[in-house]
């Protein structure tokens, strides 16, 4: 039988990894949001930045892998 | 009123440019709601840092009330599709819907019967998503079609949530205006009379476009005039909270009973009724509806005083603090905002009506080995996309609150339209709703606003409060969150656009004629209302 050329078809990784990737983003958001409630009462840069480093990384993912 | 970025146009549309992003790439790219959220939110949290003059601090806490707000929404999500995948697991989803589609051979008045009435009873006793995730997926079971039912679903009942959740947007209304529930509750119910018949027909034209219109035109008349008496009774007689629930519940009766008569009866419904009949019965449709049916109690059991009193501690909620951008608009500070409390919320309750459930249905044998491990997996794969979709928006949302962007759009259109107001009143409580998910949410954005504006133009204060919650119910059919609760729990995922697409017409339809309803009251017929 002849194989589907379409099987031969690299698949692409951001759809590959989609699922495992969402869940991380998902993580992301909760992760960073006591850090930037504790931020905020506390007034520390540290904090806030990286809780806004979590909320980025965590939009970036649907960018790149959903429709 | 706050200050903030001085209102010019090129500013307007700035406040306005994360909503026609997220509006943009959801209805012409097609997106789905986690990448247009995202997107949206990077443009809110840019515009509010360097347009708007919010500082790190400022936003970081916007973002952490964004999060509590969802946090609140997306327990009830994640209970009531884990609710319905445990029901739909041991067959009782079928068996809802099949006793369901034998009430009438007729498929409009089935259309009609799930999403307009009893989605709306739903919306009663619960609300905040749940009458979408629970009877649009029952109305696929049935045989609709996924983006029907949802739409359906959305628009149908979006004359009942000012009234639904026992209320809880109409008392958030009189805080947030000031105006007692006995003054504006009536005048709700009268505003609330045009989206009454208006959904009606707009299930019916999403059901079967003009025609079907045409043939409903009786039964949603009738049914119309049963619902929106019940409402206007209800409020007369200071029973407000039940405002959604009895009427709704009278819509369910009206509906079955003009199944009943020979126009809605066909030639078939003998044979169709007790088609089936013969074939041995697995499982009774009380037997089916037990979880919902113990929902409806603890619903109803929640609202008592007395149960609720002793519970009342039992509540999780941040306090934020007052705020300034650097243009001056002041943020108030919060205590325990979006508060949850363990019986109040519908989560706990969701999850107490599964497991109530599963005693139910291990005592009658019908219980299969797995089936919670099974709905909890199905639930998380189902729900992590929505929630992250959830995530960005509400959070893009309260960027825009807390930053005065939202202040500013709607200072910007009351201006604009002068004594055109009332018309564009609603579309204020449509626009909290299509950002927030919430009637509730809309009238602590919108409601003080409504108000202010009204007692600039000199009309009547009372009418333009009921307006906005008006507009707040009807603009929850075309807010993406719960489209979201809509497509996740009708297995259509990423296709966002396609229900937004069938519900804005109709949502749009409505919010115009309320808008020239609200108008004709305060300069024609009601001009010296306070």
């Amino acid at each position: 039988m002849a194989a589907n050329p379409m099987d031969n078809k690299p698949v692409p990784w951001g759809k590959k990894y989609r699922n495992p990737l969402m869940n991380a983003a998902f993580a992301a958001f909760w992760l960073g949001f006591p850090i930037a409630y504790l931020g905020g009462v506390q007034n520390n840069g540290l904090l806030i930045n990286s809780a806004f480093i979590l909320f980025t990384l965590a939009c970036i993912v649907p960018l790149v892998t959903k429709k | 009123m706050d200050k903030g970025v001085t209102l010019t146009f090129v500013n307007w549309i700035l406040a306005f440019l994360p909503i026609l992003v997220l509006l943009f790439t959801i209805l012409f790219f097609k997106w789905g709601a986690p990448k247009s959220g995202a997107v949206s939110w990077f443009v809110a949290m840019l515009l509010g840092m360097f347009v708007f003059g919010a500082d790190s601090r400022l936003l970081a806490f916007a973002n952490s009330k964004g999060l509590s707000l969802a946090l609140y929404v997306l327990l009830i999500i994640w209970g009531a599709v884990f609710l319905y995948n445990v029901v739909e697991k041991i067959g009782a989803v079928k068996v809802i819907g099949e006793t369901m589609t034998k009430v009438t051979e007729d498929r409009l008045l089935q259309c009609l019967l799930m999403a307009w009435c009893f989605a709306s009873f739903m919306q009663g006793i619960a609300g905040f998503g749940v009458p979408v995730a629970v009877v649009a997926p029952i109305m696929v079971v049935m045989g609709f079609p996924p983006a029907v039912a949802a739409a359906a679903c959305l628009v149908g009942h979006s004359w009942s949530i000012s009234f639904g959740s026992m209320g809880s947007s109409y008392y958030t209304i009189q805080l947030v205006t000031k105006i007692p529930g006995a003054i504006i509750g009536p005048w709700m119910a009268y505003l609330f009379l045009i989206p009454i018949v208006a959904t009606g027909f707009s299930v019916a034209h999403i059901y079967g476009g003009m025609a079907a219109v045409k043939r409903g035109a009786p039964a949603i008349l009738i049914t119309s005039a049963v619902m929106g008496s019940m409402m206007w009774l209800m409020n007369f007689i200071g029973a407000a909270q039940l405002a959604t629930l009895i009427p709704a519940l009278m819509g369910c009766a009206s509906m079955a009973l003009l199944s009943r008569t020979s126009f809605y009866r066909g030639d078939k419904t003998a044979e169709q009724l007790t088609a089936g009949q013969d074939a041995p019965k697995k499982m009774g449709f009380h037997q089916a509806f037990v979880p919902y049916y113990i929902l409806i109690v603890l619903s109803i059991m929640s609202q008592i005083k007395g149960i609720s009193a002793i519970f009342a501690p039992y509540t999780w909620g941040l306090d934020f603090p007052a705020l300034k951008t650097a243009f001056g608009y002041a943020v108030n500070a919060e205590k325990l905002y979006s508060r949850i409390n363990i019986l109040s919320h519908p989560a706990p309750l969701l999850v107490a009506a599964a497991f109530l459930g599963y005693i139910v249905f291990s005592a009658t044998g019908r219980w299969k080995p797995g089936t919670a491990v099974s709905a909890l997996k199905t639930t998380f794969s189902q729900c992590v996309p929505t929630s992250i979709g959830i995530l960005t928006m509400v959070m893009m949302a309260l960027i825009m609150n807390d930053t005065g962007m939202t202040n500013l759009l709607a200072q910007g259109m009351a201006n604009a339209t002068g004594t055109l107001f009332p018309i564009v009143s609603p579309l204020i409580g449509v626009l909290g709703a299509f950002l927030t998910g919430s009637n509730t949410n809309a009238n602590v954005m919108f409601g003080g606003l409504q108000v202010e504006t009204a007692k600039v133009l000199g009309i009547s204060t009372v009418i333009m409060a009921a307006v906005q919650s008006v507009g707040g119910s009807v603009g929850c059919s075309i807010a993406p969150s719960k489209v979201l609760i809509g497509t996740a729990t009708t297995g259509l995922d990423g296709r966002e656009s396609e229900v937004m697409n069938r519900t804005l017409p109709y949502c749009l339809i409505i919010t115009l004629l309320v808008g020239l309803n609200a108008w004709l009251f305060v300069y024609v017929l009601f001009r010296d209302l306070p």
